[in-house]
């Protein structure tokens, strides 16, 4: 809310310039995909000669089980690689843009352009999204190039709670940081096209006014020293449209949320370094924390509808990927900044939690098949999208996988007929001399060496790097954690399978995703919701191993693993959603991360904060009342008067307000709030002049006429007295 | 300024203290927290409401009290700033800039006292009114055609159509299914 603040812009070009050969991606790549080739050939080998030796012969089942084992041996294998990648290469001699060593005093100095941090929300606790923000700006303000960034809110909130919240939190904050002009907020009646559109709208309104575009996500934290520095970097290296960070995750509580933050920041590093050892300036969009060159992505970003409806067609869901690919098609480069320590964000609580994110991130994902094969798509593009669907698709096939396993042994013990085996084909060429039980064990062992190995090499860094071993509690608790890490990530991957592959066939079905808030915090799942979530996976584990163990006990004992902690899903998830036992392993330093033992400046600022319960809201809103928001807007003269001019000129009035409106309000003077549902309460307030009338109403209106409710809220202000 | 008699029977002087109290909640609500400041105006309020209450006797003391508290902070806003406020939306606004000009707490002693304001003061409050969202400066943003896969296409064109009898989708979707598990179970059948 400011007149238009000065900054050098400088021009705009929407093509980037020449390229300068820098060479080396194709051996990398090569190397890369050569071993991953190389591994998934050596195991299909072996798998194909077991089941050859098994079955005397190549059938349909065994056809279908070597494809299916190829792929998913391929996908594990090609994750390797590029956490050997990771580990080997780690910072040396590593891709051309490294912050370590990219930068130069000057370049942090030079000149800017202008650029807006935007903050896309939709539902989320406006008092975290804006105390995040405080956090980001203060700490932009610390580096002294405050001055060349502006922020921008654009929220997409649908719930009357939340974005009254948002619009006085957002006051509330100017205020407090004398950031009057330099914090925006807008707020979209429609979301049309969800987070992209929102996005899309606000740079077709205001994208001229800015050369860089950092996104956020609700749940981002970034240092101010390192905005700085992807500035910088843009600034510095013409040719790159789009750089992404790797945000590690903080602030988790349960012991779910824990166990991905403890695997991420340990396995993080190795995994986007190799990352960016082979798809160097091709890079990929992961939708936050990330800087973007506007013009490009204006030109070339805007994203087409696909044929089709939803689930398969029409509006593209993940659009980070595809915007990536887009902007990669235009010439420009896209680098991931692995070696960046100020990128933060928080990730799902409970099981539950990231099952809805994954189905939302599942159908986006399909949706991607359409763009595989699109003309003009760079090929590293093509294998970020690829990798994006079979990664999703992995879990089905799993599941085929066993599901052809059990049947065939069913097969052999119903019909009461033994294996014919035949002599291994391999051992034709090789010295093997293994029988057809040994190989198998070896295939198992090298799967299990293959899931184990970015983890040894993870704990091998720490042993190498005594520092960075204590950032983790030391190798104690370091050990401790990846036993913990191991186990629970064991227990829940065949939940996480069944989730996926039941999604997949929703989705076959023609069921779309709907478009929620996360749920940020660990405030646990309840009984009732694991019981949804979960019943129907654990009927199928039950039963499934009730019928392995009658077919043949070897198949149960083999399944156990697979099945008994799909069994126990429920209490499983449950538990690992509370955050009890997250508290007691944080207090014993298990599953600790960098972040958790010695939060930066930023995490710190926001946590003490919202612990003392001294926030942007505190001051006018009571934490965790029930429709404290539409209570405010009608009782207090700040948060009305907010609310009502930022809904727009006199005149304009919200669609929908009509006479029937203005009975929902009569309605809800009388009987408070809680007589009303969330649309008539959003109708409220969508009406500004309604709204304002109900200030006065309540007001005006003699204290003992008044509703309970009312007089309740306005007894707050006279106890104030 | 002359003590209010405010009816002088006790029923009536029970209404006025709920005024009283009422017109001070709300001036506690926008953030008057000096008791001496407050009191002030609540008399000053309180004198305009009995002036309006003799005149009109079917008036509740306590809704014209509150009345005229609402019709105080928008004049004064007015007349300190010289931004004319004709509607009940701008008078929203002009509260707003009390807020965003720091009057509660910075200006307090200021807070709807007689005009003129110090310039300071006057100036805080018209730059906080004036403030408006950042100058428009479009973008354009038009999806460009993508060159996608003709086979695609058609079998999207395809399964589209089968939507018009979801039905028959279902159907076709589980007979797939199960034609899938039937030919399994010939492979594995020997």
């Amino acid at each position: 809310m400011n007149e238009a603040i000065p900054h050098p812009t400088g021009p705009h070009p929407v093509l980037p310039p020449p390229a300068v050969r820098t060479g080396g991606w194709r051996f990398r790549r090569a190397l890369v995909f050569g071993a991953t080739v190389l591994i998934t050939a050596s195991g299909g080998l072996f798998m194909g000669d077991l089941l050859w030796r098994l079955y005397g012969s190549f059938n349909g089942a065994s056809v279908v089980l070597l494809g299916i084992f190829l792929v998913l041996f391929g996908l594990l294998a090609f994750g390797v690689m590029t956490a050997v990648s990771g580990f080997f290469i780690g910072g040396a001699g590593g891709p051309r843009i490294n912050l370590a060593t990219g930068l130069v005093a000057a370049d942090l100095e030079r000149p800017f352009g202008a650029t807006v941090v935007v903050y896309p929300v939709f539902n989320e606790n406006p008092v975290e999204i804006f105390e995040r923000l405080r956090s980001v700006y203060r700490s932009l303000e610390r580096t002294g190039r405050g001055d060349d960034y502006e922020f921008f809110v654009l929220s997409d909130s649908t719930d009357p709670e939340n974005w009254i919240q948002e619009e006085f939190a957002w006051l509330q904050l100017c205020r407090e940081l004398k950031a009057t002009g330099r914090i925006h907020y807008r707020r979209r009646l429609e979301n049309t096209d969800k987070k992209a559109g929102n996005i899309s709208e606000f740079l077709e309104a205001w994208g001229g006014r800015y050369q860089y575009m950092v996104v956020m996500d609700a749940d981002s934290v970034m240092s101010g020293e390192d905005l700085v520095r992807m500035t910088a970097l843009m600034e510095k290296h013409p040719r790159v449209g789009l750089l992404q960070t790797a945000p590690r995750l903080a602030n988790a509580d349960s012991v779910h949320g824990r166990v991905q933050q403890f695997a991420f920041r340990l396995l993080g590093d190795m995994f986007t370094a190799g990352l960016n050892f082979w798809q160097g300036p091709s890079g990929n969009y992961w939708g936050h924390n990330a800087i973007i060159r506007l013009a490009p992505f204006a030109e070339f970003c805007a994203l087409p509808d696909l044929p089709g409806k939803e689930p398969f067609g029409g509006k593209i869901l993940s659009h980070d990927f595809v915007e990536a690919a887009l902007m990669r098609k235009a010439g420009w480069e896209i680098w991931l900044l692995w070696d960046l320590e100020g990128s933060w964000e928080e990730g799902p609580q409970s099981l539950v939690d990231s099952a809805k994110r994954d189905r939302r991130w599942l159908q986006g994902n399909l949706q991607h098949t359409w763009l595989l094969f699109a003309g003009g798509i760079h090929p590293v593009s093509r294998l970020h999208l690829f990798l994006g669907i079979v990664g999703y698709l992995s879990s089905p096939l799993w599941f085929l996988f066993l599901l052809i396993n059990t049947l065939i042994v069913f097969n052999q013990v119903f019909t009461g007929l033994t294996l014919v085996p035949a002599e291994s084909a391999l051992g034709s060429y090789l010295p093997l001399t293994l029988s057809a039980n040994q190989q198998g064990l070896v295939i198992f062992g090298a799967t299990l060496l293959l899931l184990f190995l970015p983890k040894i090499l993870a704990l091998l860094q720490c042993l190498f790097d005594w520092r960075r071993a204590r950032r983790f509690g030391g190798i104690p608790a370091l050990v401790g954690g990846l036993v913990l890490e191991t186990v629970y990530s064991a227990l829940v991957a065949p939940v996480v399978m069944l989730f996926h592959t039941k999604f997949f066939f929703w989705l076959l079905m023609g069921r779309k995703v709907e478009w929620g808030a996360q749920q940020r915090g660990a405030v646990g799942t309840t009984w009732r919701e694991a019981w949804a979530a979960h019943r129907g996976q654990t009927a199928l584990g039950a039963l499934w191993l009730v019928a392995a163990f009658l077919i043949e006990p070897v198949l149960g004992f083999w399944l156990l693993p697979v099945f008994g902690p799909v069994v126990l899903a429920i209490p499983l998830s449950v538990w690992s959603s509370r955050p009890g036992p997250g508290t007691r392993l944080r207090q014993a330093h298990l599953l600790a991360t960098p972040e958790e033992l010695e939060p930066p400046a930023e995490l710190r600022e926001i946590h003490g904060r919202i612990g003392r319960g001294v926030t942007v809201l505190s001051e006018r809103f009571e934490p965790g009342a029930a429709f404290e928001g539409i209570t405010r807007v009608i009782v207090d003269p700040y948060v009305n008067a907010v609310h009502v001019t930022l809904m727009g000129k006199s005149g304009k009035q919200g669609a929908g307000c009509d006479d029937g409106t203005a009975l929902l309000g009569e309605r809800l003077v009388v009987e408070g709030p809680g007589a009303l549902d969330l649309e008539a309460l959003r109708r409220i307030a969508g009406c500004p002049d309604l709204v304002m009338d109900l200030h006065r109403r309540v007001w005006l209106t003699p204290f003992a006429e008044l509703a309970p409710w009312w007089q309740h809220a306005i007894e707050r202000y006279r106890a104030g007295v | 300024m002359n003590p209010p008699s405010f009816g002088g029977d006790p029923a009536s002087i029970e209404e006025w203290n709920e005024a009283f109290v009422t017109v001070e909640g709300y001036l506690c609500s926008l953030g008057m927290k000096n008791r001496l400041l407050r009191s002030r105006i609540i008399h000053q309020v309180l004198d305009r409401a009995e002036e309006r209450v003799a005149r009109e006797a079917a008036l509740r003391p306590s809704t014209v009290a509150m009345e005229e508290t609402i019709r105080l902070v928008a004049e004064w806003f007015s007349v300190s700033t010289g931004v004319h406020l004709p509607d009940n939306r701008l008078a929203a606004r002009g509260r707003l800039a009390l807020l965003l000009a720091d009057l509660p707490g910075r200006y307090q002693n200021y807070f709807l006292s007689r005009p003129p304001l110090p310039d300071e003061v006057a100036d805080a409050l018209r730059s906080s009114y004036l403030n408006e969202s950042p100058v428009l400066d479009r973008r354009a943003m038009t999806p460009r055609p993508i060159a996608l896969n003709p086979i695609m296409r058609q079998a999207t064109v395809w399964w589209e159509g089968l939507n018009r009898t979801p039905i028959f989708k279902r159907l076709l979707i589980l007979s797939a299914l199960g034609l899938l598990g039937t030919l399994l179970l010939l492979f594995f059948w020997r």
